[in-house]
């Protein structure tokens, strides 16, 4: 069963007098289980894909579909639990919340779900557990090296068991050896748990570990 | 709730500066708000208690129906007879709640020394239940001699500016005339026998207290023109306008025609004095509103903008809109409590200096200096903390709702 449909999806953009065509009629199928990298160059539309496949853009033209759901004309409330119940999130910029610990950033998703606080935590603390931070988890992002941040940004998706992770270009802002150790976790909970990834990267090494390649050029897929 | 809390808080710390510039606004204006407020009560509770007390209105006064609007030109007309004084008394007695019910008179006329004159406006009274009405008058006013008693029918107790023009002291004699209702000139004679400053400019050069009695014999008459009730200890307030109410009622049924006025409309000092406060009050009120509205406004606009990219990752993971109003609005709400909480502090501050400096001043009108009192009205500064932090909450909402709105998209590649 595929997790996420694109079908003739176009997205453009108003940038001042211009108009930014961003996908020009995407078809794209991801099915459970999938560890896929989106390949192109800068503006070739990478993050307008996952954007949209994130329920946080809507297209132009087409339908997306998120396990089964059109985006398109849903409500923004039921988007918000799309997102929160469906998908995963890890940031270039790893967006974690400056003011909270990193156990405290990883409950959030959690938290705006709703549930008992100790349970939460439990969950939380786990997942920190399964990315190499079981000793970090009182640090505030500013205490963290990039690899530890991004290593909470990860259990922070991972831990409301999401069907479909998106992660943008996820080893951009990391060392060699940083990135290759979050390469590595993210293949890991690829194979053991049938975590779906889609992500967008530059990195050679990340392609290099990937069952499939969605090629983008100038907002069209071409391989 | 606990994370939007803990997240507020963090964030309130974490922008120290700025965040204690928005509580010290909050904080200087919960002080000045209910220092001000404790303040007008203070007045409020003195004036309340010289009308009802030290002008002796005591809490009701009964009229014969028609006096307020034709008394003036006609009062044969309006005045109880001694045998509707007692009637009437007699039926305001029953009513538990009262305390006191005692007969008045008002003469005006002249009053002389025997070498000059000068008119006086006088109160014929009960001394007995006035003196219980006003309790010791030396304890809030300067009097000299004694006050009026029955014994000493000719005695009066003159205002001290009435007393120096005509150069009178306790003990000295004089002479009233007035008009009685029938019209004849009648004089009789006095003695001085107390001096009070009736805490009043526009009256201590022409008040006259005068036994009722005496005053009786003045008008030579034997009724009396209205009736004072007073009420006992701590039923004024809302017991006032019921006991008012079941005293028409009792009376009516009785078969008098009637009008009852109670101290506060009685008193046009109290009323002009409560409309300037409240207006003083309405313009602080004001002034504190724009500065904390503008305050939080611009913290929280300030931190919406640093905290865009905040937003939308939060967006971004399932947080609701409302969820991101509430998150900024629990910022909003904390600074109104942490700044009420330190405006409590400022306000106890100037309070403990207050009571323990002991300032007085002389308001307007008066000839006697008032203590500078400031009362500790519970509810009030209760009310403040509430409102200060509904108000915050309101201000914070305004860019909270904004940043609600934006797209996630333009939030997450906000920088």
């Amino acid at each position: 069963m595929s997790i996420l449909e694109f079908n003739k999806v176009k997205k453009e953009y108003r940038l001042g007098e211009t108009t930014v065509r961003a996908l020009r009629g995407v078809d794209l199928t991801v099915g459970k289980g999938e560890f896929i990298a989106v390949l192109g160059a800068s503006g070739s539309g990478k993050t307008t894909l996952l954007n949209l496949a994130g329920a946080i853009d809507e297209p132009t033209e087409g339908e997306v579909r998120v396990n089964g759901q059109a985006i398109s004309g849903m409500a923004d409330n039921a988007k918000a639990e799309l997102r929160n119940r469906t998908i995963g999130y890890i940031f270039q910029n790893f967006n974690l919340v400056s003011v909270l610990t990193a156990l405290e950033n990883v409950m959030l998703s959690l938290q705006i779900r709703g549930g008992r606080t100790a349970d939460i935590r439990g969950e939380a603390s786990q997942r920190l557990d399964d990315v190499g931070l079981a000793d970090f988890m009182r640090h505030r992002p500013d205490k963290l090296s990039g690899g530890q941040r991004q290593r909470v940004a990860i259990a922070r998706a991972l831990v409301t068991n999401p069907l479909l992770v998106l992660a943008d270009e996820p080893t951009a802002n990391l060392d060699h050896e940083t990135a290759q150790s979050i390469i590595d976790l993210m293949k890991e909970l690829n194979e053991k748990e049938g975590v779906t990834f889609l992500f967008s990267t530059h990195d050679q090494r990340l392609i290099n570990e990937v069952k499939r390649v969605v090629r983008i050029d100038d907002g069209k897929i071409v391989q | 709730m606990l994370t939007w809390l803990t997240i507020s808080l963090r964030n309130i710390i974490k922008n120290g500066r700025r965040s204690l510039t928005t509580v010290l606004a909050i904080a200087l204006g919960y002080a000045a708000i209910n220092l001000f407020q404790g303040y007008v009560h203070s007045t409020y509770e003195g004036l309340t208690n010289a009308a009802i007390h030290g002008e002796g209105l005591g809490h009701i006064t009964i009229f014969k129906k028609g006096y307020l609007d034709q008394g003036k030109l006609h009062p044969e007309k309006f005045q109880f007879s001694r045998d509707e004084v007692e009637r009437i008394s007699g039926i305001v007695r029953k009513e538990s709640d009262v305390q006191l019910v005692t007969p008045r008179l008002s003469v005006s006329g002249i009053l002389s020394n025997g070498r000059n004159s000068t008119i006086f406006i006088a109160e014929g009274l009960v001394p007995v239940d006035d003196k219980e009405i006003r309790g010791d008058l030396s304890k809030y006013t300067s009097f000299s001699g004694t006050y009026l008693d029955d014994r000493e029918k000719a005695g009066v107790v003159i205002g001290s500016e009435l007393a120096a023009m005509l150069d009178l002291k306790v003990g000295s004699d004089a002479v009233i005339l007035s008009n009685t209702y029938s019209g004849m000139a009648n004089a009789l004679d006095a003695k001085i026998s107390g001096i009070y400053n009736t805490g009043n400019t526009a009256t201590n050069d022409k008040m006259l207290l005068m036994t009722f009695r005496h005053s009786q014999d003045l008008m030579d008459f034997s009724g009396a023109e209205r009736l004072v009730v007073l009420l006992k200890d701590g039923r004024n307030g809302k017991n006032l306008i019921s006991v008012t109410g079941r005293l028409q009622k009792g009376l009516a049924a009785a078969g008098f025609s009637v009008e009852m006025k109670t101290w506060n409309e009685l008193s046009v000092f109290y009323k002009q004095v409560k409309n300037l406060f409240d207006m003083i009050f309405l313009f602080i009120f004001i002034i504190v509103l724009v500065i904390v509205v503008m305050s939080v406004v611009n913290t929280m606009s300030m931190s919406v903008m640093e905290r865009t990219r905040e937003i939308g990752t939060l967006r971004a993971l399932g947080l609701k809109r409302l969820g991101v109003k509430a998150l900024f609005a629990t910022e909003g709400a904390l600074l109104g409590i942490l700044g009420s909480g330190l405006g409590f502090i400022f306000f106890f501050t100037v309070y403990g200096l207050i009571a323990a400096a002991h300032p007085t001043y002389v308001p307007p009108g008066s000839s006697n200096p008032v203590p500078l009192q400031v009362d500790l009205v519970w509810p009030v500064l209760g009310r403040s903390v509430l409102s200060l932090a509904i108000l915050a909450l309101l201000a914070a909402y305004v860019p909270a709702r904004r940043s609600a709105k934006m797209p996630i998209v333009d939030a997450l590649g906000h920088i």
